[in-house]
């Protein structure tokens, strides 16, 4: 067999025994829950019959038992703003440290369900990430603080204030030194309330660093532009975007405002068929790398070379002074010089970007975006971003300063040392020793346990605040439900601490009234302004910085930076996941259980090793070398760098530089709740750079296999319509250079699958509206907040790992990354996969009870009380995007049983009270045994269908968006109605990009998907990766036939083009 | 609830004895002016005026004579002051009317000014006024199609004539088991031993048919009827009548529930929703009524609100339970009908705490049904599924509420097809209706039968 050009894992590409024997099934063979035991069973005739009586007798009992008496309770006074039934939307900020989304809270009967964008916001455009779409979830942590603690027990406010009070006042009056350590904090207010407590204590000074340090950028704008602040990159300006190892996509200071600009320039349309070109060069294989046009792997001793040679390819070009030594020597360095003439073609519209946390290399990336000119269009330093103002240099001495004992009083601010400082024992030793330590997180941490006073913070849905992510851009927080637990604001807690008896609340529109009031101009009263700010949640204005532009020594840089690099052995790089980032929640079971957007693996850390290094050392096999662990179940190693040691599972990870690990931050946590108990802590491993600053990649690492056998809880072959892919349509793609010439470039099959479509069923009528969807591949980037959003939106229940290595994952919406191209540097297409609501459904036909029908609108109905649990409808869908619950997920109505005849399942403890709280009431809880599937949010049609009769008006277009649709930033999604011929989900099916997936079996779905369009050149790698996708159709193998609408009467022998002409004869 | 339904009908008894008087009095049907100030006067002054006892203002029983005694002034009669007064009472005052200075301080909150009215809206409340309340057991609200009872009779005639054939099936069967021995006998064959009836294998077979028939039909039927209620008629905390309120003062249903308008749910309203009316309405009016007293004292002792004093108590969850518990006692001691000590306690039990009414109508959790789409999309009677409430002294579930009893409305009930711009969209369907291929949209047609309209 030719060897495939979209694969999703290695195990497909090199079609492994176990992979090829599962692919083509929608289970696998067993039911892991029972064993083999049960299949081989023989139940007898008797045992059918007892377990027939006691079906019939518990029926019986069940029968005679009353019904339940219902309370109804209403208000006593019913608050003006609350309709029971109908949802309020408030708009607040998702803040954590430096991450930052506007959003608006849903509210159902006074309790926050669901996070939705901001289209209001000039930064994330109404967009969300993953984060931001959890950090509901985050509220009902049960887990959570509870209330004040002094010595570990629990005390009062009163106490807890009177006790500190005194410390710090002994404190001050020895003269001694006092430290508030914290997150990069965004907010005025409480960077003012902070100033309110340092004017009591002077003594104190204000601390912040990031667990993912910026430092070095931040030191670099300083030495070039006397602003010791993170630039405002505009994407959307840049027509050559060269990315040094910055994941801006996934994780680098603010990806989805980043996604949203870059977003602009990668979609095209016939009219305008330019876009953006996208050069990645990195040590792993990040979100941004798969998705940029070319990808030049490194290792990460060899990002500074990268930098340099990149610099000097320019100067060249552009006669600058050039720095001397640094040579890349890597086979993708010819990629460079290719960006070089790119860079240099675009001069002032063009970004150079950095993730390094040298301050030197970024020093170099400041000097070459002067040379191109990009400061003042493609970088603003004016409105600045705040994202990221932690300090290392800062951090390091008040490390120093606490394990000497200096520091008499220390505050801790969301943040979490006792975690995220590599080799902290000293100062996890020192901590007890400080006179008075206060830990004001949210959350539990690590650090916690070792301070003598919790004062925990609000959930941030629960207080009031403000955030400033952008100079001039300004957004408020508001609570949208009262505090479910004993805790007090930080800020309110800061200004009680010096003696300030205020209400947060008075102390934030106190703050505005002085000092953000008068920035703004239009609104002459202050009550007005703070109200339409409030409604609004973000406000902007015009600020003026001074920015002193300094001449960068490139050549000094160069030299500095080139002392910085460490090299030789093995290299680890330590990254953050796009959900889980710094650590702060792991314990959230949404972001744990969303598919990493490029390993697919849910619930772990883990190594990931580049192909040729795991055939090198033999990690290519399982354990015991019968399997090759491209896969699921793999080996473990122990990994070694600096001393420290932790075993991980070792992935496969096409794209990873050679003799290079990657291993994400954010695991191993200790003090968490119960879902963030998984994976390995690797901050350990980061090292420094000669000037303190953090690196992230270690060098002279060593493995030792273990020998052990790991199963990852990955996802990326589950559901696989892989038989066949690359003969099908599943994913196309094309160049801009083709598309320009040709807009259905990569096309060109569906015109000829249209003309053979032919049915023996009738059609459907749709006398109404036709809901369909379309997605554009060119806008997806795989971030995975569409799937967040979908769980939240549609009660999807978390399943744990356990469950998804028995590939029984409940969600609704997967993102299948197609990888293609080179093994060792590949690229790859995100393809938003959920139920296609087939006009022509396979799964309709097989259900016994027709609980799957069609519905007038289009839609593929699922009624789960109609549900017997055949499974046939999942064996039968060709998209794989059918859901079983195997068990009762969310305990809505589990025995209290124990053993077999135990229903509930709840490996982290999502059924309490407290957890439930989340649930959309408008959506069913799903129980045992049912099958489960995308309704295209049919909640949010009903309601704006109601809305539209209600208020006696047509439906507009956009009046109905689809959770995922609203949750994405870059608006790859679009769903309306196709019956009206201008929404703009019709107007993306007529594009020559559209095309539907496997649609030559006829299954008619009602997802559009447009073709991807790269801006490479060569053609020749093109041509590798897209051989057939631009061919005609070939007729399939019996085999083909198989896995996708084989035993369908109605898809039959279609998907075989000439087969269909004899039956044209019968319509 | 026997107990209850004895105590409604002597509490009807009662309340017939009481307005025997009243409707001797008026016995002359209300004329069209009455019944037009009938309106205005309940729309612009009930809020705070009643007829035979104070409010916030006076009683207004025989306001006419009094002004017409007393308030001459000017050469102008008693009763135009009172017209002026109506409109804008400062009017009056400024004059110098002395009868309007005296009463310009009756309470401390100031007559609402009523501009709008006109001479003929005053004339017609005045005649309203003087007529006294209309029919106060007159009759009920708008009622919805309700199912027609089957005719009693019919039913007797089939059974007996059931029975008839079945006696005339044995007469026969007997006769021909007769005539058959005679036969044998004269034949002179050996007449085989008569079998009793229940040893018959035609019988057996039969009765076990019939067994089978009965078990089966009653499985199907008691599990169909799990779950639901029809006819559910719990005790609720407080004797709530919707015939006295919906029916009798003919109050609004959507004026208490006013989310069945714009949500989901039809909410029970909250206690501030009942304090509009009660605040006034203290059943302690010496002439009507019976357990009124008793049964709105709950809702005051829940919102905290002090009867005496007609005011709400202050910062009422901090306020000393003994203190409160002092007041509604000694505000019970006085009722009409001597409250017991167990009536006082649930008064008692009642205090600072949300009232936790009974849920009547209980849909499965797998069914999504939105109110709005019937009430204000719909235009749907609350009547139509809920029954007569109107008429009901004590709330029951009137409608089975099964999905059978829903699919067969969406079957038959019409849409708004032409007269919501919303139905535009379905364009097919105006052409169809354009060229006589159909005649009505009903619900079903735009796809009200589909499973994922109420499960999702």
């Amino acid at each position: 067999m030719a060897e495939q050009q979209f694969w999703k894992g290695l195990d497909e590409k090199f079609h492994e025994p176990e992979f090829m024997q599962q692919a083509g099934k929608e289970f696998p063979d067993e039911l892991p829950g029972f064993g083999a035991k049960l299949q081989q069973a023989n139940t007898s005739r008797r045992d059918f019959l007892k377990v027939l009586g006691f079906s019939v007798g518990a029926a019986t009992i069940a029968a005679g038992c009353e019904m339940p008496v219902q309370k109804s309770i209403p208000y006593l006074v019913k608050p003006d703003e609350i309709t029971p039934g109908v949802a309020n939307y408030y708009a607040s900020s998702y803040v954590d440290g430096g991450n930052y989304c506007s959003v608006l809270v849903k509210t159902r009967e006074g309790r926050p369900i669901k996070i939705e964008g901001n289209s209001q916001s000039q930064i994330t455009f109404g967009g969300t990430d993953a984060a931001a779409q959890a950090s509901v979830l985050s509220l009902y942590d049960m887990y959570r603080p509870r209330g004040p603690v002094a010595n570990k027990k629990a005390t009062d406010w009163a106490e807890l204030d009177k006790a500190v009070v005194e410390k710090l006042q002994a404190i001050k009056a020895a003269g001694g030194s006092i430290r508030i350590l914290s997150s990069t904090i965004i907010s005025p207010s409480l960077k003012a309330a902070i100033a309110k407590f340092i004017e009591q204590y002077p003594g104190t000074e204000l601390v912040q660093y990031d667990a993912v340090s910026y430092s070095g950028l931040l030191d670099a704008n300083e030495q070039s532009f006397g602003l010791r602040v993170v630039p405002n990159y505009r994407f959307e300006k840049a027509k050559v975007v060269v990315s040094l190892g910055a994941d801006f996509l996934g994780t680098w200071i603010s990806p989805t405002e980043y996604a949203y600009n870059y977003g602009l320039t990668r979609k095209v349309s016939k009219e305008n068929p330019t876009m953006s070109r996208h050069y990645q060069v990195e040590s792993y294989a990040s979100l941004t790398g798969l998705n940029a046009d070319i990808r030049v792997p490194v290792k990460p001793s060899e990002e500074t070379a990268a930098a340099i040679t990149l610099y000097n390819l320019v100067a060249s070009k552009l006669g600058g002074q050039s720095i001397s030594g640094g040579k890349l020597e890597s086979a993708y360095a010819e990629s460079l010089k290719e960006a070089a003439s790119d860079l240099a073609g675009a001069k002032g519209a063009s970004l150079v970007v950095s993730g390094s946390n040298d301050v030197n290399v970024q020093l170099i990336v400041n000097a070459l975006n002067q040379m191109l000119g990009n400061y003042g269009t493609t970088i603003d330093l004016n409105e600045y971003s705040n994202l990221r103002q932690g300090n290392d240099t800062a951090y390091n001495k008040l490390v120093a300063d606490v394990e000497a004992g200096a520091i008499k009083g220390l505050l801790l601010l969301n943040c979490n040392p006792a975690y995220n400082l590599p080799q902290g024992d000293k100062f996890i030793d020192a901590l007890s020793k400080v006179e008075l330590t206060v830990s004001l997180n949210d959350k539990q941490t690590e650090t916690d346990t070792l301070c003598q006073f919790l004062a925990p913070d609000h959930h941030y849905l629960e207080s009031w605040g403000d955030a400033e992510p952008r100079n001039g851009h300004i957004s408020i927080i508001q609570p949208t439900i009262d505090p479910l637990f004993n805790t007090r604001s930080a800020g309110e807690s800061l200004l009680k601490f010096a003696g300030i008896d205020q209400s947060y609340y008075d102390f934030v529109r106190e703050n505005w009234n002085t000092n953000i009031f008068p920035k703004q101009v239009g609104l002459t009263t202050f009550g007005h302004f703070w109200d339409r700010s409030v409604h609004d949640g973000v406000l902007t204005y015009t600020p003026t910085t001074t920015v002193t532009e300094a001449t960068i020594d490139v050549a000094a840089a160069g030299a500095a930076a080139l002392k910085n690099v460490k090299s030789g052995g093995l290299e680890v790089v330590m990254y953050e996941k796009t959900a889980i980032g710094d650590g702060k929640n792991t314990d959230n079971p949404w972001l744990q259980e969303l598919p990493d957007p490029v390993s697919k693996i849910t619930w772990d850390n883990y190594a990931c090793v580049s192909l040729k290094y795991a055939e090198a050392n033999g990690l290519d096999y399982t354990a015991d070398r019968t399997k090759k662990s491209y896969g699921r179940t793999v080996q473990t190693v122990k990994l070694k760098v600096n001393g420290a040691e932790v075993v991980l599972p070792v992935h496969i990870q096409p794209g990873m530089p050679d003799n290079t690990i990657a291993v994400a931050l954010g695991y191993g946590r200790e003090v968490v709740g119960k879902a963030g108990e998984v994976g390995q802590n690797v901050y350990p491993f980061i090292t420094k750079y000669n000037n303190g600053g953090q690196s992230r990649y270690a060098t002279d690492a060593s493995i030792e296999v273990t020998g052990n056998d790991y199963k990852l809880g990955q996802t990326q072959t589950h559901f696989s319509v892989s038989d066949g892919l690359n003969q099908r349509g599943i994913v196309k793609t094309t160049t801009l250079e083709e598309y320009a010439h040709d807009p259905a470039a990569g096309n060109h099959d569906r015109a000829h699958v249209k003309e053979h479509l032919n049915t023996l069923y009738g059609y459907h009528e749709f006398p109404g509206h036709k809901w369909g969807m379309g997605i554009d591949l060119n806008a997806c980037f795989g971030c995975g907040a569409c799937v967040v959003a979908c769980n939240a939106e549609n009660n999807i229940p978390v399943v744990g790992k356990k469950e998804i290595t028995l590939y029984r994952e409940m969600h609704w919406l997967r993102i299948d990354r197609y990888y293609f191209g080179d093994v060792d540097n590949p690229s790859a297409v995100f393809q938003p996969m959920m139920c296609q609501h087939c006009d022509n459904a396979p799964c309709e036909n097989v259900c016994p009870v027709s609980a799957t029908n069609h519905s007038t609108e289009g839609l593929n109905q699922m009624a789960y009380n109609r549900c017997i649990g055949t499974r046939y409808c999942a064996n039968n869908c060709p998209y794989k995007v059918r859901r079983f619950n195997w068990f009762d997920y969310w305990g809505a109505d589990s025995f209290t049983l124990t053993g077999a005849l135990e229903n509930n399942y709840d490996p982290h403890e999502m059924t309490g009270d407290l957890t439930r709280m989340v649930l959309n009431p408008d959506v069913t809880v799903r129980s045992r045994g049912v099958m489960e599937k995308c309704s295209f949010c049919v909640q949010r049609i009903q309601e704006g269908k109601l809305n539209a009769k209600k208020q006696g008006r047509k439906l507009k277009d956009g009046d109905i968006k689809t959770a995922c649709q609203s949750a994405c930033v870059t608006g790859a999604i679009v769903f309306g109605d196709v019956n009206n011929p201008e929404s703009a989900a019709t107007v993306m099916s007529d594009n020559e990009r559209a095309f539907k997936v496997i649609e030559e079996i006829h299954t008619l779905p009602s997802i559009s998907y447009l073709t991807k369009v790269r801006n490479i050149s060569d053609k020749d790698q093109l041509k590798a990766v897209n051989l057939l996708s631009d061919n005609e159709m070939h007729p399939l193998g019996a085999d083909a036939h198989h896995n996708a609408g084989g035993h369908d009467a109605a898809g039959g022998d279609h998907s075989a083009p000439h087969d269909n002409h004899v039956e044209e004869g019968h319509h | 609830m026997n107990v209850t339904r004895y105590s409604y009908l002597s509490f009807l008894l009662l309340f017939a004895l009481m307005v025997a008087p009243g409707l001797v009095r008026a016995q002359d049907a209300p004329s069209e002016q009455v019944l037009a100030g009938e309106k205005l006067y309940k729309s612009n002054c009930a809020s705070c005026h009643k007829l035979n006892a104070k409010l916030i203002g006076p009683a207004l029983e025989g306001v006419e004579s009094r002004w017409a005694e007393q308030a001459d002034h000017d050469g102008i009669s008693g009763r135009e002051w009172l017209k002026r007064w109506i409109k804008n009472w400062q009017d009056p005052v400024n004059a110098g009317n002395p009868y309007a200075v005296s009463m310009q301080n009756y309470d401390a909150s100031a007559m609402t000014q009523f501009p709008a009215l006109q001479d003929a809206d005053l004339e017609n409340i005045l005649a309203y006024i003087a007529y006294g309340p209309i029919g106060s057991t007159g009759p009920t609200g708008p009622t919805g199609p309700l199912e027609t009872a089957e005719n009693p009779y019919t039913a007797y005639m089939l059974w007996g004539l059931l029975i008839l054939l079945v006696v005339v099936a044995l007469v026969l069967l007997r006769v021909s088991n007769l005539l058959n021995r005679l036969v044998l006998e004269k034949a002179g064959e050996e007449i085989p031993a008569p079998v009793p009836f229940w040893k018959n294998k035609k019988f057996r077979a039969a009765l076990t048919l019939l067994i089978v028939i009965y078990i089966g039909n009653a499985t199907v039927t008691g599990a169909i009827d799990l779950g639901r209620q029809q006819g559910y008629m719990p005790e609720q905390p407080i004797k709530f009548s919707h015939e006295l309120h919906a029916g009798i003062n003919k109050i609004n249903c959507q004026y208490c529930h006013s989310s069945a308008a714009e949500s989901k749910h039809s909410n029970i309203p909250s206690t501030n929703v009942c304090m509009n009316c009660h605040k006034g309405i203290k059943g302690d009016d010496p002439k009507n009524g019976k357990y009124g007293k008793l049964e709105i004292s709950k809702i005051y002792a829940a919102i905290g609100f002090n009867p005496f004093s007609g005011q709400y108590f202050e910062d009422y969850a901090n306020q000393e339970k003994s203190y409160i518990d002092s007041i509604f006692t000694v505000w019970l001691s006085d009722s009409k009908v001597k409250a017991t000590d167990k009536d006082v306690e649930a008064v008692l039990a009642q205090v600072n705490k949300p009232i936790e009414w009974t849920r009547i109508h209980n849909l499965p959790d797998h069914v999504y049904f939105n109110h709005s789409q019937h009430v204000t999309a719909g235009g749907i009677e609350c009547q139509t599924c809920h029954g007569p409430v109107e008429t009901m002294e004590e709330l029951y579930q009137f409608s089975p509420l099964s999905m059978g009893w829903c699919i067969n409305c969406h079957r038959e009930t019409e849409v708004k097809f032409n007269q919501n711009p919303y139905y535009e969209t379905f364009q097919v369907y105006h052409e169809r209706m354009k060229e006589g291929e159909m005649k009505n949209v009903t619900v079903e047609k735009i796809g009200g039968l589909e499973c994922q309209k109420c499960h999702y």
